[in-house]
């Protein structure tokens, strides 16, 4: 008896292998460019920012002597900072972005200073790597005993291809993990009966193209209003059902914790909305996480606070009764 | 023990048919043996940090001797599909190093939904009045279980009450795939890599409800594959921020070119039609019967899924309906049901 993903598990070690060589290759030609140039290496640091598919190498350095001249460095770069570390400031002019990486020009490095930091972007290039390297996993809902609370984790599949001392291992930030968030017992829950009513004649009404039974559906629908103090229309209400959705509105009923923290929510997709999702049954919610060697695995929980919810809900519908 | 064991990580529930992640980290001083055993009703997955050779699976019992880079071993089950709709299991955790001997225990709770007909009459009579229906005694259903359940009707080539989509929702349905399918193209081409899984999808979203058995394909397969499909687009999405924005773009486009007024006030009907109490969410919920007056037979079965993709036993929800009305009429789908309260 094997597991047979474990030959999966395998090949992802493979391509975190790959790129994490790759990437090295490029940073190692920095380090012995700079070392050859008289400069000290103090310190470096990789990490892996998650949603730009980005490998950024930090390097602490300080210069020995005033240079001239230039040095150039390959690789699939995407941007790159050079900051003096006293005082902190952005040395602009000293790097030049090139088709093929970039150079660092010395005379425009400023005088009296001596400790630097090169931060250079990698892209990564492998779109299965961030996959390769994490698992993610997020309840798919709760049962009803830990009712409105979903857990997620995140792990390291693999550490081996990560391990080197130079770099006291890479970061992984901002690694984001989706919950779907259950909100329709809700939303359905807190509408009142005689709003539904009124939606249905609104749409029979705008339905039939018979005159008699447009008078009968108009009048039918005067009652109905005439039974209500407010005269607020259908359409607004729907209006402010919508705004419940958005990002700003509903982040106020989520609450993220432990290793995660929450970064944005959409109006969820599922599959049984098809064939077209118009009024979302879930909300995503997106949560960030860091991993590294030293924490490979993270917890994380989602509160959904679906009593505000409700309120908010019927706040909106006390002003249309 | 305590200060060998930093984080062990089960969580408290899980959807029978989905899958739970595990972990311990501990202190990198610890070079001993780590066993896991687990129940019957899960069984492991995958495996990270620990290297070929290095475990040992036994029913129900892993064994990892050594660990690729000390501190951490990780680990994925599934729940399996079990004929309770609610249990809760023991995992077990054993550290062994020469006179160290700790066991830590989790309780997971593995649960589905159970969806079931609770009440039948044995005819539902349908009257109209002034343009209006109303439906006597319906089939009850009930979710016994924690499970969201997701229901579709599909009804048999021999019955007489025949499913349709409303002629509205036709027509906007198709305006609105004409250009999500011309504004995903565009998406297709800037993202490439992911225009497997937006083909998948478009292809599934097209089949109309009726058109099933020429495409050869059944309401529960179908339900299948278009949840696999928006699994697929999931994952891309959350990897590839930029593809999720795209996407939603065309979406939201197509849905403001293709919409007017009567669709979307109607379809906030359909969204509330569609969802049942007791965590139960009606699959087809536009689409409706058509009745002609008199007695009828509507042969049909209620097939059930759910979002770990489980699928159970058809329910027979075979039975006679009667309209009361000089001529047919087309009623939702969900008319003919009520959803009942656990234990009813």
């Amino acid at each position: 008896m094997t597991i047979p993903e474990i030959a999966a598990a395998v090949v992802a070690e493979k391509v975190v292998g790959r790129v994490v060589d790759r990437v090295m290759k490029s940073v190692g030609k920095v380090e012995v460019g700079l070392k050859k140039d008289a400069f000290n290496i103090l310190g470096q640091e990789l990490t892996m920012f998650c949603p730009d598919n980005v490998m950024k190498h930090s390097m602490y350095f300080e210069a020995r002597k005033s240079l001239l001249g230039n040095r150039k460095f390959p690789g699939k770069v995407r941007n790159v900072e050079l900051k003096s570390m006293t005082p902190p400031r952005p040395i602009y002019d000293a790097v030049r972005m090139l088709p093929d990486g970039f150079e660092i020009v010395y005379k425009y490095l400023p005088p009296n200073v001596d400790k630097y930091l090169l931060e250079v972007e990698y892209e990564i290039e492998d779109p299965n790597f961030v996959r390769s390297l994490v698992n993610t996993e997020k309840a798919r809902e709760q049962s009803i005993d830990n009712a409105r609370e979903y857990w997620m984790a995140a792990q390291l599949k693999c550490l081996k291809p990560l391990e080197d001392e130079k770099y006291y291992g890479i970061n992984i930030k901002d690694l984001d993990v989706i919950v779907n968030v259950a909100t329709h017992q809700d939303v359905k829950t807190n509408i009142p009966g005689s709003f539904k009513s009124e939606v249905k004649i609104a749409v029979e009404w705008m339905k039939s193209r018979n005159r008699e039974e447009k008078h009968r559906l108009s009048m039918r629908h005067i009652g109905m209003k005439s039974t209500r103090p407010s005269q607020k229309d259908i359409f607004t209400v729907l209006g402010d059902m919508q705004k419940v959705f958005l990002a700003r509105k509903f982040k106020r009923f989520i609450d993220v914790g432990r290793d995660f923290r929450y970064h944005d929510c959409i109006r969820g997709r599922e599959f049984y909305d098809a064939p077209f999702p118009t009024w979302p049954k879930n909300m995503d919610i997106i949560s960030r996480v860091n991993l590294s060697l030293e924490k490979p695995a993270a917890e994380g929980t989602l509160i959904y606070k679906h009593e505000n919810f409700k309120e908010e809900i019927e706040k909106i519908f006390s002003k249309w009764k | 023990m305590v200060n060998i064991i930093k984080s062990l990580y089960v969580p408290k529930d899980c959807l029978q048919g989905s899958e739970f992640p595990t972990y311990i980290i501990y202190n990198r001083d610890f070079k001993g043996k780590i066993q896991i055993l687990f129940p019957e009703s899960v069984e492991i997955k995958e495996m990270y940090n620990v290297g070929e050779g290095d475990y040992e699976l036994r029913q129900n019992e892993l064994i990892i001797e050594e660990t690729e880079v000390p501190g951490y071993v990780g680990a994925i089950f599934k729940a399996k599909k079990n004929e309770k709709h609610a249990l809760s299991e023991k995992i077990k955790f054993v550290i062994t190093h020469n006179n160290i001997h700790e066991e830590i225990y989790r309780e997971i709770l593995l649960f589905r939904p159970e969806v079931c007909v609770s009440k039948k009459p044995e005819r539902v009579i349908i009257k109209e009045i002034d343009g209006n229906f109303s439906t006597g005694a319906k089939i009850t259903v009930s979710n016994e279980g924690s499970g969201t359940g997701i229901l579709v009707v599909t009804v048999d080539g021999n019955s007489e009450v025949k499913k349709k989509r409303p002629d509205e929702m036709e027509e906007f349905v198709k305006r609105f795939w004409e250009e999500f399918d011309s504004r995903l193209s565009e998406v297709k081409e800037e993202f490439s890599e992911y225009s497997r899984i937006i083909e998948k999808l478009i292809e599934l979203w097209k089949i109309p409800a009726e058109l099933d058995k020429e495409y050869m394909i059944s309401d529960e397969v179908y339900m299948s594959k278009t949840k696999n499909a928006f699994d697929n687009l999931s994952e891309a999405i959350s990897y590839d921020e930029d593809f999720g924005y795209a996407f939603a773009e065309a979406f939201v486009g197509a849905y403001m070119v293709s919409v007017n007024i009567i669709t979307e006030v109607n379809s906030f009907l359909n969204y509330l039609n569609s969802i049942a109490d007791e965590r139960m969410i009606l699959f087809d919920a536009i689409d409706v019967l058509e009745l002609e007056p008199g007695v009828q037979k509507f042969i049909a079965e209620m097939r059930v899924t759910d979002l770990a993709n489980n699928s159970y036993p058809p329910i027979d929800v075979s039975i006679e309906l009667m309209l009361d009305a000089e001529k047919g009429i087309k009623i939702p789908v969900y008319s003919i049901f009520e959803w009942g309260t656990r234990g009813n």
